[in-house]
């Protein structure tokens, strides 16, 4: 699988992007990640759904990239 | 992201964003190669407005130029977004043509996803910080959103929200609503494919020691319903 990150982001990016890969997860995400070549960790962290837990590891893959925004206009 | 949104950023001479998301950016930049974050005007202990004028000034500077410029932000480009407002407020005041395309914001997503719907039970909402320091008066009958309940009180960079502030907010929601009165503490899903939105169900008292991220809004459920005015209700044949 291409992409400029490693192998979450990369199959993130796809998912995005690619229907029928969407269609196949939605119907068996374990069974999909693992043809995708997805190690073990990053069928875990995707598996649990965790919003903290995805961001964190996406946030490992692409250092650098990860920042906090906010906006306070008095 | 819509499809107006993805065209308008694939088809620019020049992108600029900021996105709170890794993956958001680096789909900006495979998107368009001509892209470059907005980022980088941050700096610590910079005034913040300033920075907000700088961002603008990097908008503005390749519009005067003569290219197709897109400006993307995360979320909504109009929801809290300052130099989004800004850039297009001047751009059309020096004659350029400049719009802004609407996206989804956080508020769009917790309708959806906390099935909160404004027409059942009202809605009112406030930037956190704003609505502690004005000492906003919330309608305990209507549902309350409060925007980036995560920074009370933060004008520069925060790792994790700061209790003694969060505290100040239960303080000023204690004076409509009972402090046992279940409050949401919530957090949209940038993946909404693979993760679930941040929910945190807590008793209001309870807000301060809760696992608040960074990004959460809080959403406040009413307290009551409201009383109906009888003789409009007649007056407008609702009777």
């Amino acid at each position: 699988m291409d992409g400029n990150g490693g192998e979450l982001s990369s199959f993130l990016t796809a998912l995005s992007e690619d229907r029928q890969l969407q269609d196949a997860y939605a119907q068996d995400p374990d069974g999909t990640m693992r043809e995708a070549g997805l190690s073990d960790d990053s069928i875990s962290i995707l598996l649990s759904r965790d919003l903290g837990k995805v961001k964190a590891a996406l946030e490992e893959e692409l250092p650098g990239r990860d920042f906090i925004l906010f906006m306070i206009i008095f | 992201m819509t499809p107006e949104a993805a065209s308008a950023i694939e088809r620019a001479d020049e992108v600029l964003y900021l996105v709170t998301q890794p993956l958001t950016a680096q789909w900006i930049e495979r998107a368009n190669p001509r892209s470059r974050s907005l980022h980088g005007l941050y700096a610590s202990g910079k005034p913040r407005r300033k920075t907000y004028a700088e961002m603008v000034d990097e908008v503005l500077a390749p519009v005067r130029a003569g290219r197709e410029v897109c400006a993307a932000f995360y979320g909504h480009p109009g929801v809290f977004v300052n130099p989004g407002h800004e850039a297009i407020r001047r751009a059309r005041g020096e004659g350029y043509r400049a719009r802004m395309l609407p996206a989804v914001s956080a508020l769009d997503c917790l309708v959806a996803d906390l099935g909160i719907d404004p027409a059942a039970t009202g809605l009112h909402s406030y930037e956190a910080t704003d609505f502690v320091v004005h000492r906003r008066r919330p309608d305990p009958t209507a549902s309350l959103v409060l925007w980036q309940i995560g920074v009370v009180g933060e004008l520069g960079y925060a790792t994790s929200p700061r209790r003694e502030n969060l505290a100040l907010v239960v303080d000023r929601l204690s004076r409509a609503y009972p402090r046992g009165h279940e409050v949401i503490v919530y957090e949209a899903s940038p993946y909404p494919l693979v993760a679930d939105p941040f929910v945190l169900r807590v008793p209001l008292e309870q807000l301060p020691d809760a696992q608040v991220p960074l990004l959460a809004t809080l959403v406040v459920p009413p307290a009551r319903r409201p009383r109906r005015d009888r003789a409009l209700t007649v007056r407008l044949g609702l009777s």
